[in-house]
């Protein structure tokens, strides 16, 4: 729809008025955001809503009592973990229907229910990567089975672990992160008016059900071969859940929209707020393997000279991408690669170098010498 | 045709041996165009009559000596009297008095406000709106629908129409006859009438004549100039966003006649080669719309004349945008295709046939037919020196209806004071809901949406405008309509009366009743004529919509310069249809029937207009107080809510000034109480489920009520003015208008956000500020 605004309005110049219009507010009332999967532990989150004109950030409930069951059988209680987190060390299972409640002596009760989907037959994954004017362009395509007795959701997500060196502890790190993917197909564009990266991708099984069939996606600027280690998801999502996910990404689309019918978010929690709901993955996951320093040929050196560097892992393929710091947090360049062979680098110690370890990027893994070369001026 | 039979049998026969008939055609002077709705008086026995839609007039008198007075607002009246033995044949042109200001220019007391039995019915003169100010210039007929009582416009800048809390699917717009589905270019912002090839505009809010039927809210009758019978003439404009051009004259002098108009957009042909080489060919985007009527009319005697004529417009969106990624090894290259089009085109073919000179008929065979098709093709193709891979996605969403339409009317006046109509229709229509092809690579093609449907509906209907004594009029009628689709029958009796009781020659008491039934609905989106709305008939989960509307007035005719209406109304309308909360036309493996609601929605108030045809200073003054409500079982919890175009009050004022007969000076404006507006009421945490945990918190708006706030108040000046100058080879003249001329900024859109303090606030988001235009006009 993006498309035929920016014909249709053209013409609009717009113009700003502060202006006071009397809405009032009859809450607050609870707010519980869950959604559970059988390779997790329940975790739920409680809050109360706020008035519209308010600016403070929500308010967590940590007093209240929240509990699972699974239908027919006892309820279990969650325990609370600080910020409005409720968790338990128990997991769902599929094809199971489960009940939330959550009550506060305040604010009432709340209650929702789902039932856990299957995971999906996801049968191969490729990956195709290519460096073009500096920038990727990168393609994952899925194949998988769709199951013709239901009518399936899902959602496909990438999410990736960076390695880097931090310099302050001396210490690898790993952080998470997440791709941005879309589209070119119109169904799966049309479904994701609006919503956010890091919820992946929505489609449908409307075209394919019960068929193999393959979906394509794009996660451009990003290399994930270049990455400590990345999984591609194909999660299979309930319904609730995903016309919460679905009508998040309407609303976020029709606000700010002058001719669109403000949209209510699917809401699927009896007397407040939120979303109860699960979903079942299959993942591809792929993981580069770490370079190890064992040694290097001088543990001493000025900048210009040649140093080798000995250890594991260092040679996977000719377009390994390397990266070699002297400790050096300013450096913006590599250090010059002279040669390579297997279990070996030979570098140039750069003109900016500085006595400290010595850190190998391998294809986004990250390792640092245990001893510290020193850099004599 | 049981119903017009016995319609046949109930009209008394006042004919007798000593009295005569008058007929004719009353046309203009000078170009033989058809004068609809002339009133000829004869005011020895002070009856008198109208002409038709195509300016049949008829009368019958005593065998004696009479003294007939032709007369047209703006025009000279024409008397004419001699000793009348035989029905008798008089065909007349009356002159334009637009250059003649001197003479005094008379109306016969018969067609005067407070003599009618009509309600809600207002005609507005073609000169009157091309005299009023025009946003960009663009000269819009439904622009000045909007400025009359009881009509709002919708969104700011848009040319939707809603009579009486009305929705814009619930009007009947009808040109030459045919109904025309999507009246809207550019978004909605300008309709699709060209003023240059226009003779009469007529809207009615209520108290509708049982010829009319199966709308709701109203109909627009809008009849297409015939072209000029006597010499060759050009007219068009050059204006901001686009210009016009119309030709007609006659085939044959007086005996066949032709006019042709068009009107285009042009920015695209001026952007297109700058996008092509500012982006070396790899983009291309552009949107034009134009419109294109034609009408041709042929004489074959005194008693037969035929008519063809025809409308098409198109509105057409087009991006495009091509790449192209390689390195020593591989080559990518894409191209990505955008384009929308929608468009009518509308056919009428017509027999106008006087049987005698006290029964007229015309035959009508319409065709309609409204397309959308909104596309997108996207090709990439990655080659390597071993493999090649296609990556394809091509999808084409169309949506439709089509009509064919066969309409037989007859007007009988067998005495002044009768007038009887009666007729029938049948119209086949063709709904495509919403089809949406679909291929890739990996999928092929494939086809979802709704299935077409095939709809019939039959009408008959018949009136009679009857005069029981000089103080009580009655127009009494019945319209019988039928639907057809698929196995599923409706039907539905609707009977229409109107009155009108003189209290004395200048005031009148009126009151009309009418039903109505709608057999086709409208989803929409946003309610501002988007050209995805999507036509579609009542099936058996879906029933027909009904209304009825019950008014009561007064007309004033004060010092026979100022008409002077007072109406009150009450209106009920059940089993509207909405789409459901979230639901979209683009969701199309639903069918369109479980993504709707049904309901019901009233309208009541009052109207007040005031209306000054003629004279130096002409135009109107129109207050309307009413309320508009909807009430749907599924939406806003069922609970009863205002409906978006609900206004407390509203008042327009439309006045021009022609102090020079060649200069023009004219002024609009507008006020109305704020349009209703959802409103967020309070925020809750989103769930985010990211592995960082729910750190920056997100949030999600929860509306409470529908439409249960207002926005300020709009009001807005316009003015025109239009100089005109008689130059060697014709006439030209210049249009300037000021939109908004003291600048008011007008609510658009209200958004919650922070102000510049950065306090959380409700934020006015206006459009139009003021904006000078100006349009040059030539004639010749």
């Amino acid at each position: 729809m993006k498309k035929y605004w920016a014909f249709g309005l053209l013409l609009l110049f717009s113009c700003e008025l502060v202006v006071d219009i009397d809405v009032p507010f009859d809450g607050p009332s609870l707010t519980l955001n869950s959604v559970v999967n059988p390779d997790s532990t329940y975790a739920a989150r409680l809050s109360l809503n706020r008035y519209i004109l308010d600016d403070t950030t929500s308010f967590f409930l940590d007093n209240a009592q929240v509990s699972i069951e699974e239908l027919g059988k006892d309820p279990y209680l969650l325990s609370p973990a600080g910020d409005g987190f409720y968790t338990s060390d128990l997991k769902p299972e599929a094809g199971k229907t489960y009940r939330i409640r959550a009550f506060s002596e305040k604010y009432g009760s709340i209650e929702a229910s789902c039932t856990v989907p299957f995971p999906a037959g996801l049968i191969d994954h490729k990956v195709i990567e290519k460096l073009f004017n500096h920038q990727y362009e990168t393609k994952i395509a899925l194949t998988f089975q769709d199951d013709a007795d239901v009518e399936n959701f899902y959602q496909a997500l990438v999410y990736l672990e960076h390695e880097w060196f931090d310099y302050q502890t001396q210490k690898v790190r790993t952080s998470p992160g997440f791709v941005m993917l879309t589209s070119d197909d119109p169904i799966i564009k049309s479904e994701n008016e609006g919503i956010d990266y890091f919820h992946g991708v929505l489609f449908k099984d409307v075209f394919f059900n019960g068929k193999k069939h393959t979906a394509n996606f794009r996660a451009n600027g990003f290399s994930l071969e270049n990455t400590a280690s990345y999984t591609i998801a194909l999660r299979t999502l309930t319904k609730d859940y995903y016309q919460y996910r679905f009508t998040v990404g309407l609303q976020e689309e029709a606000s700010g929209d002058p001719f669109a019918q403000p949209v209510n978010v699917r809401n699927n929690i009896e007397n407040g707020f939120g979303v109860f709901g699960a979903y079942s993955q299959s993942v591809y996951h792929h993981s580069n393997p770490k370079p190890v320093i064992t040694s290097f040929s001088t543990d001493s050196g000025k900048r210009g000279d040649e140093v080798t560097i000995y250890g594991e892992n260092f040679f996977a393929s000719e377009s390994d991408r390397i990266w070699i710091t002297f400790h050096a947090e300013r450096y913006l360049q590599s250090a010059q690669i002279v040669d390579r062979k297997r279990g070996e680098i030979r570098v140039v110690v750069p003109t900016m170098a500085v006595t400290g370890k010595i850190v190998i990027n391998i294809n986004g893994r990250v390792t640092a010498s245990e001893t510290e070369f020193q850099v004599i001026n | 045709m049981k119903h017009v039979f016995l319609a046949l049998l109930l009209i008394p026969f006042f004919v007798s041996a000593q009295r005569a008939t008058v007929s004719g055609i009353i046309t203009q002077k000078g170009s033989g165009e058809t004068l609809i709705g002339a009133s000829v008086y004869n005011s020895k026995t002070k009856q008198g009559t109208t002409s038709n839609h195509y300016g049949f007039y008829s009368i019958t008198l005593p065998r004696d000596s009479f003294n007939l007075t032709f007369s047209y607002v703006g025009y000279k009246s024409a008397h004419v009297g001699f000793r009348l033995h035989n029905d008798t044949t008089i065909n007349l042109a009356l002159e334009d008095a637009g250059m003649l200001q001197e003479v005094e220019v008379t109306a016969s007391p018969e067609e005067e406000i407070q003599h009618s039995t009509r309600m809600g019915t207002i005609d507005v003169p073609v000169a009157q709106i091309k005299a009023l100010p025009a946003l960009l210039g663009e000269i819009d007929v439904f622009k000045v629908l909007q400025l009359l009582p009881g009509v709002q416009s919708g969104a700011e800048g848009s040319s939707g129409l809603y009579v009486r809390g009305g929705g814009p699917d619930q009007n009947l717009i009808l040109l030459d006859g045919v109904p025309v589905y999507n009246a809207s270019h550019l978004f909605g912002f300008i309709s699709v009438f060209n003023a240059d090839a226009i003779n009469h505009v007529e809207l009615i809010k209520g108290g509708f004549p049982a010829r009319y039927g199966g709308r709701l809210s109203s109909v627009i009758d809008i009849t297409m100039k015939e072209g000029n019978q006597e010499k060759i003439s050009c007219e068009g404009s050059i204006g901001l966003i686009s210009s016009r051009l119309t030709v007609e004259g006659p085939i044959v002098k007086n005996k066949s006649s032709f006019i042709v108009s068009a009107r285009r957009t042009y920015l695209d042909v001026l952007t297109r080669p700058i996008i092509k080489k500012v982006t070396k060919g790899e983009e291309a985007a552009w949107y034009y719309f134009y419109d294109l009527n034609a009408k041709v009319n042929y004489h074959l005697n005194e008693r037969n004349r035929v008519f063809l004529s025809t409308y098409t417009g198109d509105d057409k969106a087009f991006a495009r945008s091509r790449y192209k990624s390689e390195n020593e090894i591989e080559q990518w290259v894409g191209t990505d295709e955008f384009d929308l089009k929608w468009g009518n085109f509308t056919a009428a073919a017509r027999w106008n046939h006087i049987f005698t000179s006290r029964l007229f008929s015309n035959v009508t065979a319409t065709y309609s037919r409204y397309r959308l098709s909104v596309g997108a093709e996207s090709r990439e193709v990655y080659t390597t020196p071993d493999t090649s891979q296609v990556i394809y996605y091509f999808t084409d969403y169309t949506s439709g209806i089509r009509d064919f339409g066969l309409k037989v009317d007859f007007d009988f006046i067998p005495a002044p004071s009768h007038y009887i109509r009666f007729g029938g229709q049948a119209v086949a229509h063709l709904f495509t809901p919403g089809v949406l092809a679909y291929k890739s690579e990996n999928t092929g093609h494939t086809t979802m949406g709704s299935p077409d449907l095939h709809s019939k509906e039959f009408s008959v209907y018949a009136e009679d405008d009857i005069a029981l004594d000089r103080k009580l009029k009655v127009n009494a009628g019945l319209h019988a309509s039928a639907f057809v689709t698929d196995n599923n029958f409706y039907y539905s009796l609707q009977p229409r009366i109107s009155t009108r009781y003189l209290l004395n020659n200048d005031l009148s008491l009126k009151a009309s009743y009418a039903r109505m039934t709608q057999y086709i609905h409208l989803l929409t989106n946003v309610g501002i004529g988007l050209p995805t709305d999507l036509w579609v008939p009542s099936t058996d989960q879906i029933k027909p919509e009904e209304s009825f509307i019950a008014s009561l007035g007064t007309a004033l005719n004060f010092k026979s310069a100022f008409e002077i209406s007072v109406e009150a109304y009450y209106k009920s309308m059940e089993k509207l249809i909405e789409y459901k909360e979230g639901a979209n036309y683009l969701n199309i493996e639903e069918d369109w029937q479980t993504k709707v609601e049904s309901g019901k929605g009233e309208s009541y108030g009052s109207e007040l207009f005031i209306q000054k045809k003629k004279g130096k200073v002409s135009g109107w003054v129109g207050y309307t107080l009413s309320w508009t409500n909807r009430t749907f079982q599924n939406i806003n919890e069922g609970k009863t809510f205002p409906f978006r175009y609900d206004r407390r009050h509203d008042v327009e004022v439309a006045l021009s000034y022609k102090w020079k007969p060649n200069r023009d000076l004219s002024m609009t404006w507008v006020y109305g109480t704020g349009a209703a507006i959802s409103l967020p009421q309070s925020a809750y945490t989103e769930y985010i489920g990211s592995p960082w945990g729910d750190g920056d918190q997100s949030f999600i708006e929860y509306y409470g009520g529908r439409n249960s706030y207002r926005m300020r108040a709009y009001h807005r000046l316009d003015i025109g003015y239009t100089s005109t100058k008689k130059k060697r080879w014709g006439e030209r003249s210049w249009n300037l208008s000021l939109y908004n001329a003291y600048n008011r900024k007008n609510p658009f859109f209200v958004d919650n956000a922070r102000d510049e303090k950065g306090h959380k606030k409700f934020i006015q988001y206006s459009l139009f500020p003021l904006i000078p235009s100006a349009a040059c006009r030539f004639k010749f």
